[in-house]
């Protein structure tokens, strides 16, 4: 053992040494550098020790080598450098005291813990560069430093955090991004620069946005080349590391039907594909309650013709178009959830089952009626539509709010539902920018 | 206020929200949604109602009663049948000519009173038998036929009158302009027979107009597209375009209208020699003369169809409008001149140009 290898541990060591008592993965050994012995204290997980010693040793071969220079200082306040010191071996730093009980910290060589640069897993880029961003979050950095080659490109990293600290970085482009954005931003991350943050609803409610919002407030992307478009339309990117995904603040209602890959396009595709996103985001949320109004409050707003043909596929159906409606959505959102886990050679399993397989046998058991199953896949399409994941859930959850209203007040309770939804938009605010802008680009007021 | 107060308040919301809205809804599949609606004399009581309910299977209901009004004869309906009745979507109102001599204005105002009735729906008048034509089947929705009868996408021909509900309440209400209903009975192998027009004064049926002379009414109304007009032997032209022109004019001894109607015309058929000048005048002739006739004999049933009231109304006063059916339009003097346009000119070679 250590410990009796050397009795009278110096007061920082044992120190140290009682704070990590804990961690096995804490270790102090003596090393030998240049004919010197020093006492070497490490977290082994984060430090490969010998390269770490064998690439010291050979600059130390060198004649003007610099490692003589190295700044060696004494302890001063006790307990204020325990806390600093642990904190570097937390970060996977080496800590060498020598024989003074004088103190250096050492950027070690790092076992190889971190992903490489791949393609992105949860987007699908078309026309475009393919690397994705991963956990490490210098190299998402780099990424971002490669991408955009300019002076403007502002990067201001800083830690936060209580127990656990993590790095984050403010990312912006001076002169594009609007100053009161990253001001706002600034101070809410100065004012909680002691809470935790290991996920994006932390950085989320770090950054003091309502906590019951239907739509996010930023824009993750798991893509360098997305984030770079972002920069440019004006937007703060914070990355935070051991997150894969970089968050664009604030995000502002085009960002439901807009993506910046849409830019890589001509221009008359980009306003065909926008138009239809536009168009779904209404379906998706409008179509389960247009099938209650329509078919138990307001038939008259039917043709004729369709009218007896809707009639005739509710017949014998059992329940009022409401619990019909809302039966088989439950049905539907079970099978988007079940599949969203799945590992990706099941997946297409579940849905054929739940597609195929229950929505033909559903009908055929007279459950539901024929139009249902219609409206309920063009809603479930026109909702996935949307340019991304999350924007889709906030339309998944505010269509409900529609269907009962409809199902209460009719076509009345519809409109009223939709109103709601524009006033509701028309309150947010994040990062000082009102929700309903259309650019975050320029100095425009928003009085 | 606190959050206590708060929770309860949105609970109690919560509570009276299902009150107030429409909570007694019942599904589209629990309702019967009929199309087509008859008014005739009943047997034994004043009116007798017929529904007809269609059915995707291909099945006409008809449901039949005698009440003394309307609502109590469509209730009496409602209680034998297994489904609710909603007339929401009713579009053809056809009544009985007996009850058209008698009056309708009734019927109009229970129409127009009824919230569930579209007051868009139409207003036709059987000439001939009454139950025959409601109950006369042709395919197997006759009641979505009878609405495609009627509709300018489908069937609908220059010949024919329409008459909407509201249109039928602003003929029973307005001092300037009556109404005229078409007339239809039962055909042998279409649906039903255009048989003309009621003219109406107020809310009685005074007359009828022939096909011919609906074609006039049109004309006034603005409707004329793609009518077919029949001038001499082998002869005949589609209305292309249409454009009337009025020149109103009040003397002592009252109202004086000089219509000029200029068609333009597409020749259909025509005998080989003969030329476009003498279409043109043969048809001049005959319309002018056709016209004529019949703005006479409209003007005998002392019934304004053609809403010629309100082309005089802005020189009317308040108490003159009033007198308009009575006193000025028995007194007015009306004159029509056709003319008319000949437009294919250019793709058929004309005899005279050509030699």
């Amino acid at each position: 053992m250590l410990r009796s290898e050397k009795q009278s541990l110096q007061g920082m060591e044992k120190r140290l040494y009682d704070r990590f008592r804990k961690s096995s993965d804490f270790t102090c050994r003596t090393v030998v550098i240049a004919n010197e012995e020093f006492r070497a204290c490490y977290l082994e997980s984060l430090v490969n020790l010998r390269t770490t010693l064998s690439t010291i040793n050979q600059n130390t071969v060198q004649p003007d080598n610099d490692w003589t220079r190295q700044d060696f200082h004494a302890l001063e306040d006790e307990d204020d450098s325990v806390i600093r010191l642990s904190y570097e071996l937390l970060r996977g730093n080496l800590i060498l005291f020598n024989k003074e009980d004088s103190v250096t910290v050492i950027e070690p060589e790092q076992p190889d813990i971190s992903r490489s640069i791949a393609i992105p897993n949860s987007e699908n880029p078309i026309q475009s560069a393919f690397d994705a961003f991963t956990e490490d979050i210098d190299r998402n950095i780099g990424l971002l430093r490669k991408k955009m080659i300019s002076d403007q490109l502002v990067i201001e990293t800083r830690f936060i955090g209580g127990r656990s600290v993590k790095k984050l970085a403010v990312i912006y482009l001076e002169g594009t991004a609007r100053p009161k954005v990253i001001e706002s931003i600034r101070k809410s991350l100065d004012e909680n620069s002691d809470k935790e943050l290991t996920t994006a609803r932390d950085l989320t409610r770090m950054l003091g946005h309502p906590k019951f919002a239907i739509t996010p407030t930023y824009i993750s992307s798991e893509l360098p080349t997305e984030t770079v478009q972002n920069l440019m339309n004006g937007k703060v990117v914070i990355l935070v590391d051991q997150l894969s995904f970089a968050f664009a603040f604030p995000a502002i209602v085009t960002d439901l039907w807009t993506t910046t890959m849409d830019a890589n396009f001509p221009q008359i595709f980009q306003v065909f594909l926008r138009i239809i996103r536009v168009g779904a985001t209404l379906l998706a949320v409008t179509l389960p309650g247009l099938y209650v109004v329509l078919n138990s409050v307001n038939p008259e707003l039917l043709r004729i013709q369709l009218a007896i043909t809707v009639a005739k596929s509710r017949e014998g159906v059992p329940y009022p178009s409401i619990i019909e409606m809302l039966l088989v959505l439950l049905l539907l959102e079970m099978i988007i959830e079940a599949t969203i886990r799945l590992p990706k050679n099941i997946g297409p399993t579940i849905t054929m089952i739940g597609g195929i397989l229950l929505g033909q046998a559903i009908v055929q058991a007279k459950l539901v009626s024929n139009l249902l199953i219609i409206i309920l896949v063009a809603s479930a399409i026109a909702n996935f539509a949307h340019t991304s994941y999350m924007n889709a859930i906030g339309i998944r959850i505010y269509k409900y709010v529609v269907m009962i209203a409809s199902s209460f007040f009719g076509i009345l309770g519809l409109e009223g539902a939709m109103i709601w939804i524009t006033l509701y938009f028309a309150s947010l605010t994040t990062c000082s920018v009102p929700y309903l802008s259309l650019s975050l680009k320029g100095q425009a007021s928003d009085e | 206020m606190s959050v206590r107060m708060l929770k309860a308040l949105a609970a109690a919301l919560i509570l009276v929200l299902p009150l107030v809205g429409c909570w007694d809804t019942k599904d589209i599949n629990k309702q019967y949604l009929p199309a087509v609606m008859g008014i005739g004399k009943g047997r034994t009581d004043k009116y007798r109602v017929i529904l007809q309910i269609p059915n995707a299977s291909g099945k006409t209901q008809f449901l039949e009663k005698e009440a003394k009004s309307i609502s109590k004869a469509v209730d009496l309906i409602r209680t034998d049948s297994e489904k609710n009745i909603n007339l929401v979507h009713l579009r053809l109102l056809i009544l009985d000519k007996e009850l058209a001599r008698q009056g309708i204005s009734n019927i109009v105002n229970f129409a127009v009173r009824a919230n569930d009735i579209s007051i868009k729906g139409m207003v036709a008048v059987v000439d001939g038998d009454f139950e025959k034509t409601l109950y006369h089947e042709i395919s197997p929705t006759p009641e979505v036929s009878s609405y495609d009868f009627f509709s300018e996408e489908a069937g609908w021909t220059p010949n024919q009158s329409i008459l909407r509900i509201w249109e039928a309440y602003r003929g029973l209400n307005s001092y300037s302009e009556d109404m005229a209903i078409p007339m239809l009975s039962n055909g042998d192998r279409t649906l039903f027979t255009f048989k003309g027009t009621a003219v109406m004064r107020e809310d009685r049926m005074v007359g009828t107009l022939s096909k011919d002379e609906t074609l006039l009414y049109n004309l006034f109304k603005g409707k004329y597209s793609r009518g077919t007009i029949e001038v001499a032997q082998n002869t005949s032209v589609m209305i292309e375009k249409a454009k009337i022109k009025h020149h109103r004019h009040w003397s002592d001894n009252g109202p004086s209208l000089v219509t000029d109607i200029t068609l333009g015309v597409v020749i259909m058929e025509s005998p080989r020699d003969k030329k476009h000048a003498q279409i043109e005048k043969e048809m001049r002739e005959q319309l002018s003369r056709q016209f004529n006739q019949t703005v006479k004999k409209i003007r005998d049933y002392h019934s304004d169809v053609l809403g010629i009231g309100m082309i005089f109304r802005p020189r009317l006063s308040e108490r003159s409008i009033n007198e308009w059916k009575s006193k000025w339009f028995p007194m007015l003097e009306q004159k029509i001149n056709v003319h008319v346009n000949i437009l294919n000119e250019i793709y058929l070679k004309d005899p005279d140009v050509g030699s």
